[in-house]
């Protein structure tokens, strides 16, 4: 029982960083994401310092402000000549640094413990469970993400013309009045939502892991863009799965595992993604320049055959061609070389 | 008034913070900031695998930082030129997987029956206290000859930022130069990791060269006074920290750094606007 | 006449530095007007601050003698090539779907019958075999008459092209002005920024040069284009 939520637990994390992210990335703000997840840790210092009960609703309110203040603050600092790159860089330095000056400082009185904020352990999020009423529904990071991911994918469904649309031409939806403005802080307010809700599990910085690593995976297979809400979903299934259980083979740290598995499972899809991947085009490459090879080769016979003169061939490339039946045994041009050669362009009139 | 104690942070918060500092320069000139983000957290599976095989050797570890920092660099690079992904998600992706495989890494340690992980959580969160006089040793002799090159290669990394047709024209590979520069900046994100961690280490990059920047035009300029800045945050953080019981070091110096940055580009906006109101 | 464009006063500044001062425009419907100017004069800027897609410090902007809230829906805009990211994971169809969506206005899904203004859409461009087709996949001719096609679905009056034959071929190019004329000749009004002044008289019958300022604007059998151009291209502040 344990195990399975354990599993689960992993899964719908995993999940539901990974939808929020894809929109993150689809619209060239990933970098926010991991802004996001440092500065969402002030907020949640903050308001614990002022409730100080690490299970109040209010957690959750003030690390979604925080959030959405990191965005608007990176928003502010650009306009002031501080490249977007650089002011998030500083925005969430900042306001990372002073979260953790805070949980030292009033580390004695509280419960707020920065490894397990900062790094997250998966491992114990079975035996935190919300209990209502006498009744217990479920381990609490796996019932609080979940909650995470149905708001999501409800705003992903929901709002699926309007995220299109906004993302992919902001321009011309703002101009026929869908205001992409709307959209973002609504992504923001997510993903804050998303982050503070992992955070228990996973930690602060591997949740920057599945909120990139699965879409940027899919990213590459697909070029169809419900395939690849469909790819990132499953790719952050498997790496949480394999994670958790390679993990316990191991005994190392669940959520590094996850993460890890999710890099891999990048780094194979990058290397061998069909017709996208490094290797498969670079067998295009040496395929393409072999075609170009032998067409040239042929023409040379071609050419060096009219004007009866002496002519150097390549015979790797001659028995290539002759195995493809373009030219028989005397390296006489063949009417399957003659065709091959009006299609690739190089002869107009029928030769011979 | 100083003890031993302090001194060594002193001093080594110092030559860190004026080492980032200039060197970050050249990261927010190439519009690189985030990088230096990614390398320090791409760091601590270097600085673990180093630990399983050579101890607790600081030059060790920071060879092991420096290493890993690079193949993440490289992988960055190596990604986002054979894809269609944007640098930003390739270095999210690195820095938290890199990240990952670092935990992955510590929490085998600690479960290996020779040694407890014995201060190696230091290099995430960065803890001062624990520096000694060793790890001076060693920040001062990689510091000085990083120094060195930058000086002897000025105009290299200066065409670096702003002219690669200087580069090519002398038959520099700018790849080859990108490496040597991001190789500089591994070595000082590594040496930083002790004293700031690797959380916060890329701040320490970019927040002086931030600051610097409304001040001048001229990148030596800027790296002297960014350098100058990192510097001056080194001892007031370390100051400020030893003075109150529970202020961690890194952390201090860091958040001075970003609020130094963001009050120099206030008062250059109020100068600037001044400016142009006496033109009126 | 009533104005398809008529701008009053409008300036534009990024970081306190103005880059249109005090410009007058007024287009009239049914012509196809191109914008000239020299590289940096605030072309693209002028279609977007009439567009309200930048902040404005001063000016009024009226299309049909109405304000753009008034008549968002009958404005269609192309931007440029450089703006849009193509390799986005879409598909050609759905590009000329969103033609619709300013009509269906926010949650309503598109319906039937746009899908069939779709489906014509692309067959006047030339793109239906490749309706499903990515766009990443398309070459760019291509793909700028897939934003043409979506342009049409939204059916518009008035026409905003932000240089719409750089990076084009020739037959697309030639194929865009065939559309782009049989649009005119319905009646509808097409604004373009444009480059290359050979075509100029060719392509448009109006002329809206600009460096900062107006520098002249009228029907192009009634200018001396020559000596208007000249004026355009002239170091800012001669012209002055």
């Amino acid at each position: 029982m344990i195990l399975l939520d354990l599993f689960l637990t992993g899964l719908v994390v995993s999940v539901a960083c990974a939808v929020p992210g894809l929109w993150l990335m689809l619209r060239g703000m990933s970098m926010l994401s991991d802004a996001l997840t440092h500065s969402v840790l002030l907020g949640i210092v903050l308001t614990f310092l002022i409730v100080s009960d690490i299970d109040s609703p209010f957690m959750i309110v003030g690390a979604v402000a925080s959030g959405v203040g990191t965005a608007l603050f990176v928003e502010r600092l650009q306009r002031q000549n501080i490249s977007a790159d650089a002011a998030i860089g500083l925005v969430f330095a900042g306001m990372f640094s002073l979260a953790i000056i805070l949980i030292t400082v009033y580390a004695g009185d509280t419960h707020l413990d920065l490894d397990a904020v900062l790094l997250g352990e998966i491992i114990f999020s079975p035996f935190d469970r919300i209990v209502l009423g006498g009744v217990d529904i479920g381990p609490r990071a796996m019932i609080m993400n979940g909650v995470a991911l149905f708001l999501s994918v409800t705003f992903m469904v929901v709002f699926w013309k309007e995220l299109v649309f906004t993302t992919f031409d902001a321009t011309s939806a703002t101009l026929v009045g869908f205001a992409p403005t709307v959209l973002t802080t609504g992504l923001v307010i997510l993903s804050s939502f998303t982050v503070v809700t992992a955070f228990d599990a996973v930690g602060a910085i591997l949740v920057v892991a599945f909120m990139t690593t699965a879409p940027a995976s899919a990213y590459l297979l697909t070029y169809r863009l419900r395939r690849m809400v469909m790819l990132t979903v499953l790719l952050a299934v498997s790496a949480s799965i394999i994670g958790i259980w390679v993990a316990m083979l191991l005994d190392v740290s669940v959520s590094g595992t996850m993460a890890a598995v999710a890099g891999l499972q990048f780094v194979i899809i990058w290397l061998f993604a069909p017709t996208r991947g490094v290797i498969a085009r670079l067998i295009e490459r040496r395929g393409l320049r072999t075609e170009v090879l032998l067409l040239a080769q042929l023409m040379h016979i071609v050419s060096h055959k009219r004007t009866h003169q002496q002519f150097v061939v390549d015979g790797q490339l001659v028995r290539e061609l002759q195995a493809r039946g373009w030219i028989d045994e005397a390296q006489q041009l063949t009417s399957i070389g003659v065709r091959t050669l009006q299609q690739a362009g190089m002869l107009t009139t029928t030769a011979e | 008034m100083i003890d031993s104690v302090l001194l060594v942070i002193i001093i080594a918060s110092v030559i860190i913070g004026a080492l980032s500092g200039s060197l970050g320069v050249i990261m927010v000139l190439r519009k690189r900031s985030l990088l230096g983000d990614a390398i320090s957290h791409a760091t601590l599976p270097g600085v673990a695998i180093a630990y399983l095989f050579f101890g607790k050797d600081p030059l060790f570890l920071i060879a092991g930082a420096t290493c890993a920092g690079v193949v993440g660099v490289a992988l960055v690079v190596l990604i986002t030129n054979t894809t269609r992904l944007r640098v930003d998600v390739v270095m999210g992706m690195m820095l938290a997987v890199f990240f990952g495989v670092g935990m992955v890494l510590l929490t085998y340690i600690q479960k290996l029956p020779t040694t407890g992980q014995a201060g190696l959580q230091a290099f995430i969160f960065g803890q001062a206290a624990a520096v000694v006089w060793q790890d001076v040793y060693v920040i001062s002799a990689l510091g000085l000859p990083i120094m060195c090159v930058v000086g002897i290669a000025w105009p290299i990394i200066h065409a670096f930022c702003f002219d690669h047709a200087w580069l090519h024209a002398r038959g520099l590979s700018s790849f080859v130069v990108d490496l040597g520069v991001m190789f500089c900046v591994s070595v000082v994100i590594a040496m930083g990791l002790p004293i700031v961690g690797a959380l916060l280490m890329s701040a320490l990059l970019i927040a002086p060269a931030i600051a610097a920047r409304p001040w001048s035009t001229r990148m030596s300029q800027m790296m002297i006074i960014a350098g100058g800045i990192g510097a001056v945050c080194g001892v007031v953080g370390a100051l400020i920290s030893s003075a109150y019981a529970r202020i961690p070091t890194g952390p201090t110096i860091v958040f001075l750094s970003v609020v130094i940055a963001l009050l120099s580009h206030v008062i250059a906006m109020r100068f600037r606007s001044a400016r142009i109101r006496s033109a009126l | 006449m009533t104005m398809a464009l008529s701008v009053r006063d409008l300036t534009v500044a990024y970081n306190d530095r103005p880059v249109l001062w005090d410009v007058d425009a007024d287009i009239p419907v049914g012509c196809m007007a191109a914008i000239v100017g020299p590289n940096g004069a605030g072309k693209s800027t002028f279609i977007k601050a009439a567009l309200e897609l930048t902040t404005r410090l001063t000016g009024e902007v009226k299309f049909f003698g109405q304000s753009l809230a008034q008549v968002r829906t009958r404005v269609a805009y192309v931007p440029q090539r450089a703006a849009i990211d193509w390799d986005f994971p879409i598909t050609v169809e759905e590009v000329a779907l969103m033609g619709s969506y300013g009509q269906r206005g926010w949650l309503r899904r598109p319906q039937h019958d746009d899908r069939k203004r779709v489906a014509e859409a692309l067959e006047i461009v030339g793109l239906a075999p490749f309706y499903k087709r990515p766009i990443s996949q398309l070459s760019g001719g291509q793909q700028q008459r897939t934003f043409l096609a979506r342009a049409l679905v939204q059916q518009a009056d008035l026409w905003v092209l932000d240089e719409p034959f750089q990076g084009v071929d020739a037959e697309t190019e030639r194929a865009l002005v065939t559309v782009l004329h049989q649009l005119k000749n319905s009646g509808k009004t097409i604004i373009a920024v444009h480059h290359d002044l050979q075509t100029l008289p060719h392509y448009f019958d109006y002329l809206y040069a600009i460096n900062a300022r107006r520098i002249a604007e009228g029907y192009i059998k009634d200018l001396s284009v020559n000596e208007v151009v000249q004026q355009a291209f002239a170091p800012v502040g001669m012209s002055a």
